[in-house]
């Protein structure tokens, strides 16, 4: 009995420090789409998402990717292009919208939008 | 000059977005096309601010200064032919700075007249790029391990090449009519960025700066005395995306009265513009200007919910023209007019009656009464046997010659001495006496303010007395001179070398009269449309006060107007009265 206290308080200060990491992403500010196997893509790191919505913006204001799905910009990301050409080096925008299974805004550093570097 | 007085090309319709400047203004030549750049005449300098995103984030600004010098040279029907440009572009982007580009870009620019209103302007630029990486707080998906991002951890990149450095060469053409005001009636521009492809990278090589294109257009729908309204289009494109602006401007023209307002020299602009993004978001843009100084604001105004553009762009502009005259020399004047002459000799004592000097010798008619200076003093032969009496006398209604404020020079053409006397006095005077040699010929010119200047020339002969009537005419406002030397090409703003001998005294006369105020007006014929006449007299009027201007007339002692067929001297029946008809003239409207 006193080791399944033990265990259960054990359980929930693991769950509890879980949460507590978890609730919140990370996306970087520079990817290198050279494909030379780092950082040859740009995705957004987290997990305990339910929905997630990402636009990625160049400098003429247009939407270069776009996706709400959520497993898609997790796993796969955006590889620089659009419409099949290769976007060129510079500063690009990112905006987030989306909701953790606790029903909190997807934010990265408190923030649903930041700029993001291309470069080769 | 005044062809291409710079408040047309406020108009330029050639926009560029270039990777460190992506501006929405129109009137920044160096900063937009480097076509655009070869309509501009005057030096011009100016400022620009850009700020995207602002209500996000501050991920783009951008400062620019620019200086663009026109190029000129001699002869009608147009001094402007090219130009060169100098920018300096500081751009920072990504939060905190992340990357920071700067340039300096040179621009050369040459325009070719196809016709007297049709031109075709060609550019290239050269631009040398520094580009940084600001590494610190640069993250990557690298450093994402184990389920967490770990900062200090490696970014899995080679950034040592933080820094880089590039070459990057545009061009561009524009093809474009003008209006008789000045304006681009219509024009079609396109541009290339970027065309040797450079491709240093920062962690590879790779084709990272795209070729770029532009092509844009626009046209004039409106001018009149009030305003001006002018449509416009962009369109650019680059790997994998593109986007058009249409959308129009319209100004008011501010002044006095409606002639000043027609003027482009004189107009002042306000006015503001609404621009399209292809419904995506909308462009508000409000201008003023004026001769010197012209300034804007615009602002991205999302237009619905969906809209792929933020609002609030913000972009500002000062521009600055600093007046500049071609340099070619001005002719000397033909006569030089003394203002003060210093008096070596004055006759104060009325009781001397005569004064030596050259071979004139000063006899008033009533030396009480009269007060000569002279410039020169030399010794003659004042003997009666020797010389002529000559009086130069006074007609009835016509000047005194003889009234303060005359100055008589006499000139013995056999060797050229001259006399000059300037009359600071008299009373009831009415003539001028003088002795002269016998045998001689002379030449007397007579100035006088508000006067045609006079000259008579004359031989003294064998007589002892000799009596010239002079009379002066009085310059009078609104007085007509038909330059009927002054010819033009057929259909043409392009002077026939025939002209050129009329023009030059014209030069003269204007150089001697310099107070007079000229209107040069066109004229034509009524064969053909009476727009299209209305507009060719109009340009050539123009092609002759740029002439003059060029030689050194002042700019604001000339009015170009063209009247088309609107004013026959004779009924357009024959050919003779035609070729009558098609003049330009010159009237005094100051003096």
């Amino acid at each position: 009995m006193k080791h399944l206290t033990s265990f259960v308080l054990l359980i929930s200060v693991y769950v509890f420090t879980v949460a507590q990491t978890v609730y919140s992403v990370f996306i970087p500010n520079l990817f290198t789409p050279n494909n030379d196997g780092n950082n040859d893509v740009f995705k957004v790191y987290g997990s305990n998402i339910v929905s997630l919505d990402l636009r990625i913006y160049n400098r003429w204001g247009e939407i270069v990717y776009q996706s709400n799905d959520t497993q898609e910009i997790l796993e796969i990301g955006w590889d620089g292009k659009f419409n099949n050409k290769e976007q060129p080096a510079g500063t690009y925008l990112w905006k987030v919208n989306g909701k953790f299974d606790n029903g909190d805004d997807v934010t990265a550093n408190g923030q649903q939008s930041g700029s993001l570097l291309l470069v080769r | 000059m005044r062809l291409l007085t710079y408040l047309c090309f406020f108009f330029v319709l050639d926009i560029a977005a270039q990777d460190y400047y992506f501006s929405q203004f129109w009137n920044a030549p160096t900063q937009t096309s480097v076509a655009a750049l070869a309509s501009i005449d005057h030096l011009q300098t100016g400022v620009h601010y850009r700020n995207q995103w602002p209500s996000q984030i501050n991920t783009f600004t951008t400062y620019g200064f620019h200086l663009s010098y026109p190029l000129l040279r001699q002869g009608p029907p147009d001094p402007q032919w090219g130009a060169l440009g100098v920018e300096v572009v500081n751009d920072i982007s990504g939060l905190g700075g992340t990357l920071n580009n700067s340039l300096i870009k040179g621009t050369f620019n040459y325009k070719i007249p196809i016709t007297y209103q049709h031109y075709l302007a060609m550019g290239v630029s050269t631009s040398a790029i520094w580009s940084r990486i600001n590494t610190e707080g640069l993250s990557t998906g690298s450093q994402f391990i184990g389920g967490a991002y770990l900062p200090g951890s490696d970014i899995g990149e080679n950034l040592n090449q933080n820094f880089n450095q590039k070459i990057a060469i545009d061009a561009g053409a524009e093809f474009y009519q003008r209006t008789r005001r000045g304006s681009k009636r219509w024009t079609i521009a396109a541009s290339l960025y970027n065309i040797n492809k450079t491709s240093e990278g920062f962690v590879h090589s790779g084709n990272n700066r795209p070729i770029r294109m532009s092509l844009s257009g626009g046209f004039l729908f409106i001018e009149n005395s009030y305003i001006k309204v002018t449509p416009r289009f962009f369109f650019q494109h680059q790997s994998g995306s593109q986007q058009t602006v249409m959308g129009t401007n319209v100004y008011y023209k501010m002044g006095d009265d409606a002639s000043k307002r027609s003027n482009k020299d004189i107009a002042s602009l306000i006015g503001g513009g609404i621009y399209s993004r292809l419904g995506k978001d909308i462009i508000l843009v409000a201008e003023a200007k004026q001769e010197t100084f012209s300034a804007g604001i615009s602002f991205d105004f999302n237009a619905n919910a969906n809209s792929t553009r933020p609002t609030g762009n913000v972009e500002l502009f000062l521009t600055y023209n600093i007046g500049i005259k071609p340099k070619i020399p001005k002719p000397k004047p033909a006569q030089k007019r003394p203002r003060e002459l210093e008096s070596t000799a004055q006759q104060l004592d009325s009781t001397i009656h005569t004064q030596k000097m050259d071979t004139v010798l000063v006899e008033p008619v009533d030396s009480a009464d009269l007060l000569l200076h002279t410039a020169l003093d030399r010794d003659l032969n004042s003997e009666s046997h020797y010389s002529t009496m000559v009086e130069f006398k006074v007609l009835d209604d016509s000047v005194n010659v003889m009234s303060i404020g005359s100055e008589i020079i006499l000139k013995n053409l056999e060797d050229d001495k001259e006399s000059k006397f300037y009359i600071t006095y008299n009373k009831d005077s009415t003539a001028f006496m003088s002795y002269l040699k016998k045998n001689t010929r002379y030449s007397v010119t007579i100035i006088k303010e508000g006067f045609y200047n006079k000259t008579l020339n004359f031989n003294t002969g064998h007589r002892d007395t000799l009596e010239i009537p002079s009379k002066l005419k009085l310059i009078v406002l609104g007085e007509i001179i038909v330059l009927n030397k002054v010819h033009f090409k057929s259909g043409f703003a392009v002077l026939e070398s025939s002209s050129i001998p009329e023009l030059q005294s014209l030069v003269n006369f204007l150089i001697e009269y310099p107070t007079i105020k000229a209107e040069i007006s066109g004229h034509t014929d009524d064969a053909g449309p009476s727009g299209y006449n209305l507009e060719l007299s109009q340009l050539r009027a123009e092609v002759i006060v740029n002439y003059l201007i060029e030689r050194g007339i002042e700019k604001d002692r000339l009015t170009a107007i063209g009247f088309g067929e609107t004013q026959p001297l004779k009924p357009n029946t024959t050919a003779k009265n035609r070729a009558i008809n098609r003049r330009v003239e010159l009237k005094i409207i100051g003096k």
